[in-house]
């Protein structure tokens, strides 16, 4: 059976079928958490970003412009979610480690991983993560929208509000930022 | 090199109808792996290729980066359940706060606010967002493991031997001699429909488990354990920020609390319902009780959570709720695809968008995710296999 197409949910929704907001939810929590996941860097955070852009989107969701594919429209109101919650978290004070609390080296013990810790299976995969978090947030939505959703540089450029010649110019550094970063890291784990 | 990508803007090679040079194959690699150019620009791009083994070279090495990065960052990432059930609160929550009319206003607006309000109850399909706390159709789940085998009816009752062995407490050792903590003192305030009054056994001091700018919703009141684990702390993480939280410390909404190596938490909540944690479990508590919704909604990720409550509870883990109203019950999931409902006293309702059952004091329910739940079955004496909840364990002694 074909899925219901999102631009359908999008219209029953506006007729009052709650229902296909909740369909609209599970398609997209996924991916939408994915992104605020590397937005924000931690699960926490990203639970809450997920949660206000869900929320946001119900309520702008008459405002839905069908010029865009809807996920592209989507991605338009949750990037500029995530650009705003990055402005009201600026200032927060980085987050504590345990270690300075306690003043000494604590572990929690191995048969309990934490969930970041079992997401992050690979020392690799947090090392490139690591590096996406470290990227100027111009340059991280970029290869976030890129490598984790395939959007083409046109759909980046709608969501971002950008020219296509800066997606591909953004896209460009970003990935020479990474690989630099990366480098540099497997330099230091090698010394 | 940015500076040369800056200069090399606007400029297309394969329109002015020659070649790329290497400079160019740098510059339009990125684009190139990302399948963004032009049919005229891939030629003139391949054409260089062909010709110079450097760049050949270079765009093979970005190639397998740039897959590498790709792979990295793409693994499977599931949303927490949490933020579907979170949402849909939050907009039933909004669906049925009164609109704030101004003060000078409401009183020529009175009859047509009414109208407004009943035509808006009557006409809209809030058939969902109103019974905020159902548990959420695990759709993700269905479709990701197609090939979960079925609880088969048949297979219920299960043997009660059996029960004995699936369902094995997580701690069961060591075992402790000392006598068990107090009991927690909660008081209540008479008539059913007062505020119940807060009344921590132990006056909480302040630890940094305490979020600024919230109310607590309970206490954190004894934690049992073996001097040698973790110096019997537990992880209490939100925001981002995770600290060790000692007993007695102030509980927030939403912190995610994790209890160690042969640790047992107990927590009482603010109207007396107490919540104990067996080690490695991994528990939120989503919510408190309010006018509209008057549970307690903890999530269970994996572990094992016995509650008991005098009012409302709901524990939700694998895509299922436990829901008591009161009672005296442990749920179970170990790795958070299955749940197992144990019921000591009172009866409770475990029940998912897919289906419900109702399981009796001495009676036992057990369901995957992405099914329903299955009848309940008997168990021979349930506090013997929550023994954990029950048995007397030394308190924690912080360090000096």
């Amino acid at each position: 059976m074909t899925p219901t197409p999102d631009e359908e949910l999008v219209a029953d929704c506006l007729a009052g079928n709650n229902v296909a907001f909740e369909e609209l939810m599970a398609r997209y929590e996924d991916s939408l958490f994915r992104l605020a996941y590397y937005w924000t860097g931690n699960r926490d955070d990203a639970q809450d970003l997920c949660q206000d852009c869900f929320i946001h989107l119900y309520h702008v969701l008459p405002k839905y412009d069908r010029q865009y594919r809807f996920a592209v429209w989507m991605y338009k109101v949750c990037t500029n979610n995530c650009i705003n919650w990055l402005k009201r978290h600026r200032r927060r004070p980085p987050a504590m480690s345990l270690s300075s609390l306690l003043g000494e080296e604590v572990e929690i013990p191995d048969t309990l991983p934490l969930p970041e810790q079992t997401l992050l299976a690979s020392e690799d995969r947090k090392a490139v993560m690591d590096a996406v978090n470290a990227l100027p947030p111009a340059y991280r939505m970029p290869i976030i929208l890129k490598y984790l959703e395939d959007f083409s540089y046109k759909e980046i450029a709608q969501m971002l509000n950008i020219s296509v010649k800066n997606v591909e110019i953004r896209l460009h550094r970003a990935k020479g930022m990474l690989q630099k970063t990366l480098r540099s890291g497997i330099g230091r784990a090698k010394a | 090199m940015e500076g040369g990508l800056v200069l090399e803007v606007g400029r297309d090679p394969s329109r002015e109808g020659k070649g790329m040079n290497c400079r160019d194959i740098k510059r339009y690699s990125s684009a190139y792996l990302d399948g963004e150019l032009s049919p005229a620009q891939r030629d003139a791009f391949f054409a260089h290729l062909q010709e110079c083994s450097g760049c050949c070279d270079l765009v093979g090495e970005a190639s397998y980066r740039e897959a590498a990065f790709a792979v990295a960052l793409k693994h499977r990432m599931a949303a927490p359940s949490a933020i579907r059930y979170n949402v849909l609160s939050a907009l039933s929550r909004e669906a049925a706060r009164p609109v704030a009319i101004p003060i000078w206003r409401r009183a020529a607006l009175r009859p047509a606010a009414t109208m407004a309000a009943v035509l808006a109850l009557a006409g809209t399909g809030w058939r969902t967002f109103t019974s905020s706390y159902e548990p959420l159709a695990p759709m993700a789940e269905t479709q990701a493991q197609p090939n979960r085998p079925k609880l088969a009816a048949a297979s219920k009752p299960a043997p009660r031997i059996a029960m004995r062995a699936s369902v094995s407490p997580v701690r069961p050792e060591p075992r402790y001699s000392q006598p068990a903590p107090p009991p927690a003192t909660v008081h209540r305030a008479a008539g059913p429909a007062a505020k119940p009054a807060i009344q921590p056994p132990v006056q909480p001091a302040p630890s940094p488990a305490v979020m600024p700018h919230e109310d607590p919703i309970g206490v954190v009141t004894y934690i049992s354990s073996p001097d040698d684990v973790l110096n019997g702390r537990f992880l209490a993480r939100r925001d981002g920020r995770g600290l060790w939280a000692d007993a007695p410390s102030d509980l927030r909404l939403r912190t995610h609390l994790q209890s160690a190596d042969e640790t047992v938490v107990t927590i009482t909540l603010r109207d007396g319902t107490v919540v104990k944690a067996n080690q490695r479990t991994e528990w939120v508590i989503q919510r408190s009780p309010t006018k509209e919704d008057p549970a307690w909604g903890i999530r269970l990720v994996r572990g094992e959570l016995w509650v008991r409550s005098p009012g409302v509870v709901k524990v939700e883990s694998a895509g299922v709720v436990a829901e008591a109203d009161p009672g005296e019950f442990s749920v179970r999931s170990l790795d958070g695809d299955d749940a197992t409902v144990l019921v000591a006293s009172g009866a409770v309702k475990f029940h998912n968008l897919l289906g419900s059952s109702s399981v009796a004091a001495g009676q036992a329910g057990v369901t995957q995710a992405g099914e329903a739940p299955g009848d309940a079955f008997s168990v021979d004496d349930p506090k013997s296999q929550m023994d954990w909840a029950y048995t007397p364990a030394p308190a924690y002694k912080p360090l000096e």
